[in-house]
């Protein structure tokens, strides 16, 4: 055995339980019960390790998945808000992009987050 | 009105053409199937083959097609697998497919031009953002006032008609009617870029490639030009009954090659119209819409069909015909072999006697085989294979050799007439047919007769050897003869001069696009059950001659039970396909390690990873091994397998991490210590 990573809540500390998770090799995506989603990455070195992705960590989502197919370059997540928006996005750009902007591929706009 | 369901699409392959249609540098193959047009692309695969008793390691370096492993036993190969991209019914039946390289296509790729019945040409291109066909244009020819459709004259469906496309995508000749041709034009980039030097003053800029010149057409926006007919009668009013034509390689202006005749041809009348067919070159003027011609040979036996023209290193057009093939040559000097005992009876033209081989060339296909030595390849009309062989003086051809190809080198692989024969590049060819399977049938060559490629380090061979080679830029060869004259003098006088010998080409069948044409007859077996009218199968006869079978067909997928095995109270279960991780020290970052990838001594776990839930409500994890079939429970492994339930498992870094992920953590093992 390798590693063992908990699911906690950054500020409460309290143990998550999942509710779904999703592979894309190298990415994993996990959703949890508080509705929060995590997104590690298998690294070089063969660890598998929490990526920061600031655009989601702070809102609340009802089902999240990752796509990859060989017609594509890129991973997609696609992620079900509790409003009923889906929205997908780019996982790089996902996990390297600053807070709360999240690309609409459909109509290649901008799509704030947060309204 | 629809007053009908189609329930099987059309299966049997009329057209097949090879180009870059998806993309600049991908290799498509379209295949007509009378009304259905269909895209693939290639996809190589490692399988494994079955080694032949003589086939040894030390042969193994000489077939270029193979990748050898060290086990002399077992090889593996590289084989190629058609992989469908998208297919589009028409409206219409297809009669020919050509391939042109049109300006300012969607894709940046080569569009294709395909003729239907009724005189009606459609120029289409792939569109990659919506992922489908987009027509540029359509042009029909079907205005009883043309010259040269009479009243009297024969309907323009009963007529032969057929494309030719000019192989530098200058023009194309759609041969429609009794003797019509229908010429289209293809704008050349070179011709744009120079009217706007001679006209315009200034700096080039962005606009140039949307202005055209002074003539104020809008024609910028299309990638041909107006089209004309022109009666071949106005070229040589000798020429009343065209037999064939085709556009030729290798020449500055758009030239091709007819065989036509002032009677019609027919074998009852040998006696009075013997070899009265004539075989011309014009070269068209398109702007001024005249011709000159080049050269005319005389006297050819009645029984040529077909003009097959010949890219380089041998360049020039092939005759075909029941009884015998004819070369000409740039300059007009022909070459013949006798097939059978009846090219001798039936003509006087001077021809090599090969009559010994007693072959049939009615409803051959033929296609160029080998772009280094010329040899093309033949397929009967009963699927037997056949090579000929080009003898050279110099740049000249002096003779010509048919030799059959023997069934241990794959020549009686196929079973039926080939309609159609494509060259996909790579020693790869594509025959379809349309009473039988198409194949895609690869090809290795044993002869050390090429010294182009001896010099490569360590490789005997003549043919593309290593998958990462690109493939061979066919458009080099077709180049202007007054480019690059001295290469390509070197590489002909390189290749071989002599024939290729025979059993020096081996064929294997890569693979197949089912077909169930043509359709015979027909039989409903309804279900025995009653209250399922709908159900059970049709039983059709398809096929024809050696390819003749019984096919059933079936509305459900009916699923073959290989191995059962009894899992109580499984909850949830996940297959783990994991690869023993890279020995330290290798460079490990993940991405396309391809050639790790495909290394046939990567090492494979197969485990069934199974949640249970006991009776007391309690959840454990037991893996197993897959072996084949069997499953068997093993501690292998340190999956958790008390405490929690698993809600998933998974693979991360190309197989190499187990991911167990369980309710309140995610845990990740080592394939390889496990």
């Amino acid at each position: 055995m390798d590693q063992i990573i908990p699911m906690e809540d950054e500020e409460s500390g309290a143990e998550l339980r999942i509710i779904n998770a999703s592979f894309a090799d190298p990415y994993l995506l996990v959703l949890r019960d508080d509705s929060s989603v995590k997104i590690f990455k298998a690294s070089g070195s063969g660890e598998v390790e929490d990526v920061e992705a600031s655009g989601l960590s702070s809102t609340k989502w009802l089902s999240a998945s990752l796509f990859k197919s060989s017609t594509f370059e890129e991973t997609f997540a696609f992620l079900l808000s509790p409003e009923g928006g889906l929205h997908v996005g780019h996982l790089r750009w996902l996990c390297q992009i600053n807070a709360h902007n999240l690309r609409c591929l459909h109509c290649q706009t901008w799509r704030d987050l947060t309204t | 009105m629809q007053c009908y369901t189609e329930i099987a699409p059309p299966t049997a392959v009329s057209h097949a053409i090879t180009l870059p249609f998806i993309a600049p540098k991908s290799n498509n193959l379209v295949v007509a199937k009378n009304s259905l047009l269909q895209i693939f692309e290639l996809k190589s695969t490692l399988a494994q083959v079955p080694a032949d008793g003589d086939a040894g390691v030390e042969n193994a370096g000489a077939l270029p097609d193979t990748e050898v492993v060290d086990v002399p036993l077992q090889r593996t190969e590289n084989t190629a697998k058609l992989i469908l991209v998208g297919e589009f019914p028409l409206a219409g039946t297809v009669i020919s497919l050509a391939r042109i390289k049109a300006l300012h296509t969607k894709s940046k790729a080569e569009a294709l031009l395909v003729a239907f019945r009724d005189a009606k040409l459609s120029l289409v291109e792939w569109d990659p953002e919506t992922y489908n066909l987009h027509t540029v244009s359509i042009h029909y020819y079907e205005n009883p006032d043309l010259p040269g459709i009479t009243p009297w004259s024969t309907d323009l469906k009963d007529t032969y008609n057929f494309l030719s496309a000019d192989p530098s995508s200058r023009c194309a000749a759609l041969k429609f009617g009794v003797h019509n041709l229908a010429i289209l034009p293809f704008r050349q980039r070179d011709l744009v870029e120079d009217e706007y030097d001679s006209d315009l003053d200034g700096p080039r800029d962005a606009k140039m490639g949307n202005t055209d010149g002074e003539d104020g057409e809008q024609a910028h926006k299309t990638p041909y030009s107006s089209s004309f007919v022109l009666p071949l009668t106005h070229l040589d009013p000798t020429l009343t009954h065209p037999v064939h034509l085709a556009f030729l390689h290798e020449y500055r202006e758009p030239t091709f090659g007819i065989v036509a005749s002032s009677k019609a041809t027919a074998p009852s009348l040998l006696v009075e119209r013997k070899d009265i067919l004539t075989y011309t070159v014009f070269t068209l003027d398109l702007e001024q819409k005249a011709s000159t011609t080049l050269l005319s040979v005389q006297g050819l036996p009645y029984d040529i069909t077909r003009v097959v023209p010949l890219p380089l290193p041998i360049g020039g057009a092939l005759l075909v015909g029941s009884n015998e093939i004819i070369h000409v040559d740039q300059a007009g000097k022909t070459n013949g072999v006798a097939a059978n005992e009846f090219a001798k009876a039936c003509t006087s033209f001077p021809l090599s006697d090969q009559s010994d081989l007693g072959i049939h060339l009615e409803g051959c296909a033929v296609e160029l085989m080998s772009q280094d030595t010329g040899d093309i390849l033949i397929v009967l009309n009963d699927g037997k294979l056949l090579t000929l062989t080009f003898t050279l003086d110099g740049r000249n051809v002096s003779g010509m050799t048919l030799q059959r190809v023997a069934a241990d080198n794959g020549g009686h692989l196929l079973n039926v007439q080939a309609s159609c024969i494509s060259n996909l590049g790579r020693s790869r060819l594509f025959i379809g047919s349309e009473d039988g399977e198409s194949v895609l049938l690869g090809w290795s060559s044993k002869s050390n007769q090429l010294g182009r490629k001896q010099s490569k380090a360590g490789v005997i061979g003549d043919e593309d050897m290593s998958l990462d080679e690109e493939e061979e830029d066919v458009d080099d060869l077709d180049d202007d003869l007054y480019n690059d004259t001295a290469a390509t003098v070197k590489k002909i006088s390189a290749a071989a001069a002599e024939p290729t010998a025979p059993g020096s080409y081996t064929f294997r069948v890569h693979d197949v696009l089912p077909s169930i044409a043509p359709i015979r007859d027909v039989v409903l077996h309804p279900d025995a059950a009653a209250q399922y009218p709908t159900t059970g199968e049709i039983m059709l006869s398809t096929g024809r001659g050696a390819a003749g079978a019984i096919t059933t067909l079936n509305r459900e997928v009916h699923l073959t039970n290989l191995a059962q095995t009894d899992l109580a109270s499984a909850r949830g279960l996940w297959a783990v396909h994991a690869r023993k991780q890279a020995p330290t020290g290798v460079t490990a970052d993940f991405g396309q390690d391809a050639e790790a990838n495909m290394s046939s001594d990567a090492d494979y776990d197969q485990y069934l990873v199974v949640c249970k839930v006991g009776t007391d409500g309690s959840e454990n994890t037991v893996v197993y091994e897959v072996n084949g079939k069997e499953l068997e429970e093993t501690t292998k492994g340190d999956f958790e397998r008390e405490e929690g339930s698993t809600l998933s498992v998974g693979v991360l870094a190309l197989g190499t991490k187990v991911v167990q992920i369980m309710r309140g953590e995610v845990r990740t093992y080592d394939s390889g210590k496990s």
